[in-house]
């Protein structure tokens, strides 16, 4: 038996709508966590950093949260190249966003969706101010400032064992030719001075960034990452020359060649803690020392120390190689994400983060002492002294360079596969070929 | 976060939901159809929104990333063939392409002659002792291709000459009375990748194992028997009689493997990053899109896989149907 048609019709008609208010109740459920540009008194801020550093920022935030009446949810991510632009071009972009490299940043302000943070009513030239010289430039382009530090790292930190290193009467070097010096005598004395891995390549263009920044100074520094000097310019070529002269001949590094390629960054200090030190000195940013063994750890002041990696003569600028973390946002319109941004581009934010020793303040006022130890306080005021802020260029160049060719070329280099010249020239000639290609 | 969870739930009845509905309703519908028609429109009722849904998911996304090949790295400018130039002049990508190629060759083949050794060998073991065997050797399966990459870095793992060699494969050089080597980056006759190889030849093998074990099983006995009575020796019997029967799952579990090791990614990027030279397609890929951000010559780079699998599908597809038509 049939029913009549118009009864049949009817039932589709409703199931039909049915179906629809269900679909679209489905997708409301599904994107309201996102969170929209503005508005409902709610700040999401995606960022890459998590562990030590995200439980301190979570309690400084609340800080910020209470004070300024904003409910503010951070949301960590360990593929924040992946997840960030997907977010933005869905249209589902977070308040804020912390950066860990500017690269990303500036890709996105040249497809137009980060915002000029002065157009959202930012204090721009106070926290330019503020911060560490240099640093906002960074974060600058054309003249219009697109980010603005949440944190700061040095790289230029040479670190050794103190109690061994000055028991065997080992000084911190000045210069590059005391450098060269006492890496001849640590050497003399049947140790190899240094420990170093080039991991996938950064560690690698960090030592030359170093010498770049120093034989070149930041102006020459600034070009080479602009690429308005080649990448095989005699500039280069001499700061990678310098690095050769302290790590790569004979017995310079424990472990030899094959340590070089082999050690990763987190085991490559490995040698300053045997006892006696296989190794005693290892260049790395403030950041390794939460990779050191947990009994140092436990009294960094005690069991080590670090100096400048020195400028080239002694008297020379003091040069600090380092990076940080960016705050951008999205919407101008969105005045509690400003607010928010206003808060913690402040000296008198990260009075949690700084007791965990994972997270530097870029904020030069910032009270040294609320730091976990007094190595980290060293290491803070080491930055804000600097006389010249090289922020690392790798980073800044274009990814198929800095993260690419760049890495790549390091490894084979400082691993023996390839000579200097060959591969600055490959590097240089995949650079003109993408700008060729552009 | 209950927020978060009772989002998620009613997401999932949400979307269960609905597809019940919709079957439900294009069901009502077809049902007020007239029978001749109701019986044509049927079978599509139901398999019509699978085939829309690979369409969306699956061939709309293929045919844009042909697309995207011909234009520039962030998609707005057409380039002709220009990715594709670059790629052939490439050295950094031939390398790659021929470790892809090795990859495909070395893997598949041992995985599949390792699996049949196994299931011939075990086979001839007590009832109790094939289990044992088989279980252990499948086990592999169950770990994922990060973490084997993980416990295999420990096996290849280099410690400086003089100290405690971790790496178990370095300890047994150390004790022979040789020098630690580090394994991974040894670019001699390709032995860095034929290290990262047998990673996923030892996850794979129990799968060829279980396949092809039950395959044998299946040959008739009397077909052997017939073989033994009219003389041949185990040998002859093995390759006359047991394999012509089995060639049909062994063939399936090569083209299997096979296209799972076109993809292979993981072990590669968790171990050597594609350094010295071990990169393979996928690996580069992911590498140029989410590193580089360069979508045109990522697209060209998997449109080339594409390319190179399709002669794979079509020999697979093509014998399944003539094994169908010989049933």
């Amino acid at each position: 038996m049939r029913r009549s048609k118009a009864i049949s019709l009817g039932a589709i008609a409703a199931a039909t709508a049915l179906v629809a208010t269900a679909c679209a109740g489905g997708d409301g459920g599904g994107g309201s966590t996102g969170g929209g540009g503005g508005g409902g008194g709610t700040v999401e801020i995606v960022g890459a950093f998590s562990g030590e550093q995200q439980t301190g920022f979570e309690e400084d935030i609340a800080q910020v949260s209470e004070d300024l009446g904003i409910d503010i949810e951070y949301v960590s991510t360990n593929q924040f190249e992946v997840v960030l632009p997907s977010r933005v071009a869905g249209g589902n972009a977070p308040d804020i966003a912390i950066f860990p490299q500017p690269g990303l940043l500036k890709d996105l302000v040249a497809q137009g969706e980060i915002v000029a943070l002065a157009d959202a009513g930012v204090d721009v030239d106070a926290i330019t101010s503020a911060s560490v010289p240099g640093l906002v430039d960074t974060a600058t382009v054309d003249g219009t400032v697109y980010g603005v530090p949440y944190s700061v790292n040095g790289k230029s930190l040479v670190w050794y064992p103190s109690p061994q290193f000055e028991d065997a009467g080992y000084e911190a070097a000045t210069s590059y030719q005391g450098l060269v010096d006492l890496t001849d005598q640590i050497k003399a004395d049947g140790t190899a001075p240094w420990c170093f891995g080039v991991d996938v390549g950064w560690p690698g263009t960090d030592w030359l960034e170093e010498f770049v920044l120093r034989e070149g100074g930041p102006e020459v520094y600034q070009q080479w990452i602009a690429h308005e000097i080649p990448f095989n310019d005699p500039v280069i070529v001499k700061a990678a020359e310098d690095v050769a002269g302290l790590l790569l001949a004979d017995g310079n590094v424990y472990g030899g060649q094959q340590g070089i390629t082999a050690n990763t960054f987190d085991v490559a200090d490995d040698g300053l803690w045997t006892d006696p030190p296989s190794c005693y000195m290892h260049k790395q940013g403030n950041f390794i020392t939460s990779f050191f063994p947990e009994d140092v750890q436990a009294d960094l002041t005690a069991n080590t120390n670090f100096f400048r990696l020195p400028p080239i003569e002694e008297g020379d600028p003091a040069p600090m190689l380092g990076g940080g973390d960016y705050m951008a946002m999205f919407d101008t319109e969105n005045a509690d994400a400003a607010a928010v941004i206003e808060a913690i581009a402040s000296p008198d934010f990260g009075a949690n983060s700084a007791q965990t020793g994972a997270w530097l303040s870029p904020y030069v006022d910032f009270d040294k002492s609320l730091y976990a130890n007094e190595t980290l306080a060293n290491v803070a005021d080491l930055i804000y002294t600097s006389e010249v802020f090289g922020f690392d260029a790798s980073d800044q160049m274009p990814g198929q360079i800095g993260n690419g060719a760049f890495w790549t070329g390091m490894v084979e280099w400082m691993g023996g596969q390839k000579d200097l010249n060959t591969v600055l020239d490959e590097i240089e000639q995949q650079w003109a070929d993408l700008e060729a290609s552009q | 976060m209950t927020f978060k969870i009772l989002n998620a739930l009613l997401a999932i009845i949400a979307g269960i939901g609905v597809s019940l509905a919709l079957y439900w309703v294009l069901n009502f519908v077809v049902e007020r159809l007239p029978e001749k028609w109701e019986a044509r429109l049927k079978p599509w009722v139901f398999i019509g929104p699978a085939i829309l849904l690979i369409a969306v998911i699956l061939i709309y996304p293929a045919i844009r990333t042909i697309i995207l090949s011909f234009f520039n790295r962030s998609g707005d400018t057409f380039v002709g063939l220009e990715n594709y130039a670059n790629l052939a002049t490439d050295t950094a990508f031939y390398t790659t392409l021929v470790n892809t190629l090795l990859w495909i060759i070395v893997v598949p083949v041992s995985a599949v002659i390792l699996g049949l050794l196994v299931a011939i060998l075990a086979d001839r073991l007590a009832p109790r002792g094939e289990k044992i065997t088989k279980s252990m050797i499948f086990m592999p399966m169950a770990i994922s291709m990060v973490g084997a990459s993980t416990i295999w870095g420990m096996i290849y793992d280099w410690n400086p000459p003089g100290t405690d060699q971790i790496g178990i494969l370095n300890a047994i050089v150390v004790a022979l009375g040789g020098e630690p080597q580090v394994w991974l980056q040894i670019q001699t006759l390709k032995l860095n990748s034929l290290l990262l190889m047998v990673i996923l030849i030892w996850l794979q093998v129990g799968y060829a194992m279980v396949l092809i074990s039950s395959a044998i099983k299946g040959v008739p006995e009397e077909t052997v028997e017939a073989a033994r009575i009219d003389g041949a020796n185990e040998v002859q019997a093995f390759f006359r009689i047991i394999v012509p029967q089995i060639w049909g799952t062994v063939t399936t579990v090569f083209v299997t493997i096979l296209i799972g090791v076109m993809k292979v990614f993981d072990i590669v990027y968790v171990t050597t990053n594609g350094l010295y030279g071990t990169n393979v397609i996928a690996n580069d890929f992911f590498v140029t899109l989410f590193q580089f951000y360069d979508s045109g010559r990522a697209s060209a780079i998997v449109v080339i896989l594409l390319i190179a699998v399709i002669p794979v599908m079509i020999y697979q597809v093509r014998r399944f149907r003539a094994e169908e038509a010989m049933k």
